[in-house]
């Protein structure tokens, strides 16, 4: 997958990549994310997921992490597919982040020591 | 806060989501049901009344955007799926016609007393049905003849213009309903399937024709009650009542168009028939001149 993730994809397969999750335990993660509070809502988020099963990013999973926990919950996991757009993602991202980086911009922001 | 709220308000915002397309709510409103109640569950327990009208200001944006974005594209993948729309575009914009002509005798009803536009609305709204009928069933509404009948629209204003736009726009009119049932025969069509096209053109033209009348005799009767000319004619006319007066002239023209329409169709279709012929007779001509020896 080359195409660049829209914000809500990419957190969302952060936020299953290292076990199954439900829709609520996925926005819980998001809303912690830096600049992501309340940015992800209910039906952005089912939206979002629909597009990345379809796109087999990610799957439904039948296993349920939790013994007893609510039977109509539906859970999401990563697929192989999933793992390497998120990580193709991230290396965008440091590439976006050291062109930054590299120009005075970046140098301007950071705070200087007082003598 | 009572565990009753917010149960009921799980309850309002599984109703809300009846407004998401079918495929989409079939899949996801128990699952999108479930996170909201876990949400407003959480944030309730965390700051109470408050916590519950903060997930609403979250939740009615958020569902109501993404509603709308999952609609268009509902729409677009049918559009680009399916080769139906044509025929419901034409019978849609008839049955808005029909309904706007039934507003207006509910808004304005003095005509309704008199016999002559009694039996004229009527007949109106009959064939009105009729149009609807054919525009929905008719082999020949395609794309190409009912976005040609809906090109025709824009050009009915310049009709009340004086020249030269006015016989410009008529022969305009002229040339879409030809090319309607022109193009289905060059491209190897039957006759009947070209006048078919023409007529489909012709009655979605005059159906657009009879709907911009009455929208806009609806939309700006309060300035034609002080236009002089309006007045003038009404005065001749010795009507009792200035707003049917309105409705009513504004009605006229698309009878007129309506009942003109399929004898233009048919005329113009064979004229674009005649033409479609020569055309294709043209083009096979230079596809034996240009085959190799």
């Amino acid at each position: 997958m080359d195409d660049p993730l829209s914000d809500a994809a990419f957190h969302v397969l952060l936020a299953v990549a290292d076990r199954d999750r439900h829709g609520y335990e996925i926005m819980q993660l998001i809303d912690r994310e830096p600049g992501m509070a309340g940015r992800v809502g209910t039906t952005t988020l089912y939206r979002t997921i629909r597009q990345l099963l379809a796109l087999g990013l990610v799957v439904e999973s039948e296993r349920r992490p939790e013994p007893g926990d609510d039977q109509r919950r539906r859970y999401y996991g990563i697929t192989g597919a999933g793992r390497k757009a998120a990580q193709a993602e991230i290396e965008r991202l440091r590439q976006r982040l050291a062109a930054a980086e590299a120009t005075s911009l970046a140098g301007a922001r950071t705070p200087r020591l007082a003598h | 806060m009572d565990v009753r709220a917010v149960h009921a308000s799980s309850r309002v915002y599984a109703a809300l989501l009846w407004f998401l397309p079918v495929a989409f709510r079939r899949e996801f409103a128990e699952p999108m049901r479930q996170t909201f109640a876990d949400l407003t569950a959480a944030r309730v327990a965390d700051a109470g009344p408050r916590g519950m009208v903060g997930v609403w200001r979250r939740a009615l944006p958020d569902l109501v955007g993404g509603a709308a974005l999952e609609w268009a594209g509902t729409v677009a993948r049918a559009a680009r799926g399916s080769t139906s729309w044509p025929r419901y575009a034409g019978a849609a914009l008839a049955v808005a016609a029909a309904g706007l002509l039934l507003l207006s005798q509910a808004l304005y009803p003095a005509n309704l007393r008199r016999p002559e536009y009694l039996w004229a609305y009527a007949g109106l709204l009959a064939a009105l049905t009729g149009v609807a009928l054919v525009l929905w069933r008719m082999r020949g509404s395609s794309t190409a003849a009912v976005s040609l009948g809906l090109a025709i629209c824009p050009l009915w204003p310049l009709m009340y213009t004086t020249v030269p736009a006015a016989p410009v726009a008529l022969s305009a009119v002229g040339v879409l309903i030809a090319a309607a049932g022109g193009r289905v025969v060059a491209r190897g069509g039957r006759l009947t399937a070209g006048l078919s096209a023409s007529l489909v053109c012709a009655l979605t033209g005059a159906v657009g024709l009879l709907l911009s009348n009455e929208t806009y005799s609806l939309s700006t009767m309060g300035a034609l009650r002080h236009d002089s000319g309006y007045l003038a004619e009404y005065l001749h006319s010795g009507q009792t009542d200035l707003a049917a007066y309105i409705v009513g002239e504004s009605v006229g023209g698309g009878i007129y168009a309506i009942l003109a329409s399929p004898v233009l169709g048919v005329a113009l279709g064979l004229l674009g028939a005649v033409i479609g012929r020569i055309v294709r007779a043209t083009r096979r001509a230079d596809t034996v001149t240009r085959a190799p020896r």
